[in-house]
């Protein structure tokens, strides 16, 4: 175990900046994952951390040990990639093996450590066979295997899971988790899929064109998100956006209207008011009223999602989304009474999409 | 018409144009074959005999028993030594040049223009380069010697097996070198356990270009060597005289050197046609 600090880390390859000002700290034992779209310079910085890269600008501090100059096999970490980077023409066991017998490590104690590790695994009855002869899961196992015989101080995860499909995927975040759990180890993860960013984080890193937009828990960064990026980002169907003007205390568009708690009222007062604002609500807040409402909006689509209802709505111009227990059937054309729950309505700067509230 | 459909017409087509092609590529080898069971003076025969009447050994047992035909075993020991050692050393510096301008140690630039320089070495035809060789070699004293014929193959076949190698090394997926490099592999620990041994479609292709090269080579030896470094490719010249063409001899010693290019490219086979596709598709 270890900690990980980076301190003012940029990359630039040429003209591109592709990390910018990168400043974070992992805690021991801490499994902290770096989530954002294609591109935003997630991998990029776990490769940096790694040794693979050379930061631009910047310190790296893994365990307090200034680390730029340490080459990456003296680092004492292990990384997974996400295509695994399985040696095909090893068998498991030297897959698996390989860094301990790199490492001049005894010959009994790299079959002890590689049998241990199989069995952990569940992949003891895979060690002759070659990569080629393996699935997709059982591949991603003898990563993971290749990564933990070696007990690093530092595991680095590079989207371990999105060559997996759907269904595998589910069952290896949760394999995952009790994995990590049990093998108590400081994690960095990267991944552009949020919900293996919610479900596996203590914390969240959220990137976003190689600049950090929040760093929180997975709750926080769902329920108070720093921005609208962040907000749509995170949360599965996303939030719905909707540009509203505010009069004597009042929330209106196409067809809402909706007052505003004195809380929200204040923070606007504090921040200063503007012509137009942002509305941002997730669709699991929006209820269907059965008594008359201000807010009415006529159904487009109904998604069946097996155990729920996703109904998408249209007034004018202006399309939401809500998410409906299985006891309400919307059709159609049908025209229906919404609520919205006031406190988990968010605010946005229109100009620089920053969260009022 | 004649009640043939058009996928029948294509077939037969198809069929026509592949005898041809079978015919073209195969009849010198059948011509070589027939022509060293031939008595010379059936080889001289119009029209030419395409079916030997009167087949005999006699050609075979001349260049292999008889010592006025020179000692061949040590002629094709000198072919073997010299086409083994020019593989060897083309593929160990070749392959270490490919991986070092394959990924990106260098820079750019220094890249670019040592790839540009292996490649200006192919544009001279070897011609060009024979008496300057012939030259530099005897004032080492490496005429008629193997190393200096060996010297002068390398020199050949490094450009052609750079090019080819890098190709292999770039379609290596850098992720496994990446994982080699977290496991605690050194440069050449990277090179020795893991590229090499993934490349090794690659290094079979490059091998048998250059056995072709070598072994097949006139040239060069020709000019470099007389008697102690003599290859069979000179031998076989050494049937031409100018007063009589030794053709059933020099057919027959055609076929003994094509034994150990069949054997050799049939051991290698199926490497070669995963290593000719290998480096065609990058990941």
């Amino acid at each position: 175990m270890a900690n990980l600090v980076l301190k003012n880390i940029t990359k630039n390859f040429g003209k591109i900046v592709a990390v910018n000002n990168f400043n974070f700290k992992v805690n021991d034992d801490e499994f902290i994952t770096l989530v954002g779209p294609s591109g935003c310079g997630k991998s990029t910085t776990l490769n940096i951390i790694a040794g693979l890269e050379d930061p631009t600008e910047g310190e790296i501090y893994i365990d307090n040990i200034f680390s730029n100059n340490i080459s990456p096999s003296k680092r004492d970490i292990a990384m997974v990639f996400q295509s695994y980077a399985l040696y095909p023409h090893m068998r498991v066991r030297e897959n698996i093996g390989f860094g301990l017998k790199i490492r001049r490590f005894d010959k009994k104690e790299i079959r002890k450590r590689v049998t241990e590790t199989a069995d952990f695994l569940g992949i003891g009855n895979l060690l002759d066979r070659k990569p080629a002869e393996l699935s997709g899961g059982q591949r991603q196992r003898v990563a993971l295997g290749r990564a933990i015989v070696r007990k690093p101080k530092l595991f680095l995860l590079d989207e371990p899971l999105s060559n997996l499909d759907a269904k595998l995927r589910t069952r290896m975040r949760a394999d995952l988790k009790i994995l990590f759990s049990d093998l108590k180890g400081t994690v960095v993860y990267v991944t552009h899929d949020q919900l293996e960013a919610m479900t596996l984080s203590d914390r969240m890193v959220v990137v976003k064109d190689g600049v950090i937009q929040q760093i929180g828990s997975p709750d926080e960064i769902y329920e108070h998100p720093s921005n609208l990026f962040v907000a749509e980002f995170v949360g599965s169907p996303s939030m719905n956006f909707v540009d509203v003007k505010i009069e004597n205390g009042v929330i209106y568009s196409d067809g809402i209207e909706m007052a505003l708690t004195k809380q929200l009222l204040d923070k606007i007062a504090t921040y200063g008011y503007k012509k137009e604002y942002i509305l941002g609500i997730r669709p699991e807040n929006i209820k269907i009223s059965k008594s008359e409402s201000k807010i009415r909006f006529e159904v487009e689509v109904v998604e069946n999602a097996g155990a729920e209802y996703i109904v998408h709505l249209k007034n004018g111009k202006i399309r939401i989304s809500l998410i409906s227990e299985k006891d309400i059937s919307p059709k159609r054309g049908e025209s229906l009474n919404l609520q919205f729950d006031v406190n988990k309505t968010h605010l946005f700067d229109i100009d620089t999409k920053v969260t009022i509230y | 018409m004649f009640g043939l459909t058009k996928s029948t017409v294509e077939k037969v087509l198809l069929y026509i144009i592949c005898t041809i092609i079978i015919i073209v590529v195969v009849f010198p080898l059948y011509w070589l074959i027939i022509t060293s069971l031939k008595y010379d003076i059936d080889s001289y025969i119009y029209p030419p005999q395409f079916f030997p009447v009167n087949i005999t050994f006699k050609n075979y047992i001349d260049i292999l028993f008889l010592a006025q035909e020179g000692n061949l075993v040590k002629y094709f020991l000198n072919s073997l030594i010299i086409t083994i050692s020019t593989i060897f050393l083309s593929l160990l510096f070749g392959s270490m040049a490919a991986y070092s301008l394959s990924k990106n140690y260098l820079s750019i630039m220094f890249r670019r223009m040592m790839l540009a320089f292996v490649l200006v070495i192919r544009i001279f035809p070897p011609i060009t380069t024979a008496i300057p060789y012939y030259i530099i070699l005897s004032k080492f004293g490496l005429i008629d010697t193997h190393i200096g014929l060996i010297i002068s193959y390398v020199a050949f076949s490094l450009p052609f097996t750079i090019w080819l190698m890098i190709g292999f090394f770039q379609s290596l997926p850098a992720e496994i070198e990446k994982a080699a490099t977290i496991d605690g592999c050194n440069f050449w620990q990277r090179f020795i356990k893991i590229t090499i041994p993934l490349s090794l479609p690659g290094l079979a292709v490059t091998a048998i270009f250059g056995f072709l090269y070598s072994w097949n080579e006139f040239m060069l030896a020709s000019i470099l060597t007389s008697e102690n470094a003599k290859t069979l490719p000179v031998v076989i010249a050494g049937f031409i005289s100018d007063k009589y063409l030794f053709w059933g001899k020099m057919t027959a010693l055609g076929v003994l050197m094509t034994i150990p290019v069949i054997i050799f490219s049939s051991f290698a086979q199926r490497n070669i046609v995963r290593g000719l596709t290998f480096g065609a598709v990058k990941e």
